[in-house]
């Protein structure tokens, strides 16, 4: 799972470590949802022409 | 009373645009203080239209069907010398100089602006339980909520206090508090509309529309803010509606069921063939419109988010939620989006229309609505932010709250699913 309060203090976001605790149930279900998706994108480059 | 009554009557001198301004503004003061519907209430601008429309109609000026009939515009339309909030504290100043694009067309048509309506802050949710203007309440129960999150204008045209108002919708804005009030709730296709001049939420998902009483107003909303040119008359005989055999009837609330399962047998009586259709992963569909909606909001917002103590606790967790979402995230939901577009056109080759219900359950009292109530709320609408097709949602009478039927049409296709909707409108009010 990603670690949000590391990657907030990466990016240098403003984003108090609490209210990170709060949503991350949300992100790591919105990435958990959103993963597999990405592999069903073709690696063909014909989506760009 | 709807607009085309309302119109013949105004031409008749059977009342005057002035009449319908002060009947409206007695309307909206009465109920004010029991629904919050409104924002700001514009009388001076209401009276001064009005006089013009009638002082036009006196003259032999007529505008169309609109001419002298009372609106409203959700708290986002930007209006030139009027505070436009988008529901929120950052721009509770806010004072647009110039109009958009939807106020310049509606002048233009000769209807008469009430006021601004109450929104969820930002247009960021379902509940409009606004922290800085107030919930806005369902006028059917006003301890439940309206939905959103152009809950105000829903419950302006259900309340009865004026003949149609704007909305907006990223994720079943529109439709959701249509469903939850009982008035009809139009999304069109997307950009159909020009957004010209609205504060955005999501700028390749928010679509703007109508609420209206009957399917009827909402063609003539159409037609006056838009190219909406009407192709109708088409009968529900014959008609193949899709009915999804995937996720859209799952965990409804028995009223919905029930009401969802009548219409279906309403329709098949009227003629209207029925295909089980598979719809491309809906649930994939709102997971993408998530990252997406998520991203942009952030994107358009993030110059104000340095004023955290200005926003509701709900919106500042969905903002710092789109902060930490990634570019490439972005880029591939879109990637994916392009995709489950393309999947989609499969879904017309057997059916003109696609039914489902419009949210799975009745509003839920003020105060008592979770996250979890809040994603599923949008479940059955957000997918078509997502694919840009136009939607409606007319209301079916039940023994409690009204149930929103849900109408999905092919791109561009207005005309066709408001000839369903309006072919069991009598019906439904029943």
């Amino acid at each position: 799972m990603t670690d949000w309060i590391a990657l907030a203090a990466a990016r240098k976001l403003d984003i108090p470590p609490d209210d990170i605790a709060k949503i991350t149930p949300i992100l790591d279900a919105l990435e958990e949802a959103f993963r597999p998706l990405v592999r069903e994108l073709p690696r063909a480059y014909a989506e760009w022409e | 009373m709807t607009i085309e009554e309302t119109a013949a009557k105004l031409r008749s001198r059977k009342v005057s645009a002035v009449e319908l301004a002060k009947e409206s503004l007695s309307r909206i003061r009465e109920q004010q203080p029991r629904l919050n519907a409104f924002i700001t209430i514009t009388e001076e601008v209401a009276l001064e239209q009005a006089r013009r429309a009638d002082d036009e109609l006196g003259r032999g000026i007529d505008r169309g069907p609109l001419h002298g009939i009372p609106y409203a515009l959700k708290d986002l339309f930007e209006t030139r010398g009027i505070r436009t909030t988008a529901g929120s504290k950052i721009f509770a100043d806010y004072v647009p100089e110039t109009d958009c694009a939807v106020y310049r067309k509606l002048s233009q048509a000769g209807a008469v602006l009430m006021g601004k309506t109450g929104m969820h802050e930002l247009a960021y949710g379902i509940t409009n339980e606004n922290s800085h203007y107030g919930a806005v309440r369902n006028p059917r129960d006003p301890s439940r909520i309206s939905g959103g999150s152009s809950g105000g204008s829903a419950a302006a045209v259900a309340g009865d206090m004026v003949f149609f108002a704007m909305g907006t919708d990223t994720g079943g804005s529109i439709r959701i508090p249509a469903a939850f009030c009982g008035c009809v709730g139009l999304k069109p296709t997307f950009a159909r509309v020009d957004r010209t001049g609205v504060i955005p939420l999501s700028s390749s998902m928010d679509h703007v529309g109508p609420f209206t009483r009957t399917v009827r107003d909402a063609e003539l909303v159409m037609q006056a803010i838009s190219d909406y040119v009407p192709d109708r008359g088409r009968s529900i005989t014959g008609c193949r509606i899709g009915v999804p055999a995937n996720m859209f009837q799952d965990r409804l609330s028995p009223t919905v069921s029930t009401a969802f399962e009548r219409a279906l047998g309403q329709a098949a009586k009227l003629g209207a063939q029925f295909v089980p259709v598979t719809l491309p992963d809906p649930e994939a569909l709102n997971t993408i419109a998530r990252i997406i909606l998520l991203s942009e909001a952030s994107a358009f917002l993030e110059p104000w988010l340095t004023r955290r103590a200005e926003f509701g606790v709900d919106v500042l967790a969905l903002l710092e939620q789109g902060r930490l979402v990634s570019a490439t995230d972005y880029v591939n939901a879109q990637r994916l989006r392009r995709l489950y577009k393309n999947r989609w056109r499969s879904v017309w080759k057997h059916a003109d229309v696609v039914f489902t219900p419009t949210v799975a359950f009745e509003p839920p009292p003020i105060g008592q609505v979770d996250a979890e109530v809040r994603l599923s709320a949008t479940r059955l609408v957000r997918p078509f932010n997502a694919l840009g097709l136009p939607a409606v949602s007319i209301p079916l009478n039940t023994n409690s709250f009204p149930v929103g039927l849900q109408i999905v049409g092919r791109r561009l296709g207005e005309s066709g699913i408001l000839d369903v909707a309006e072919a069991l409108e009598a019906w439904s009010q029943q």
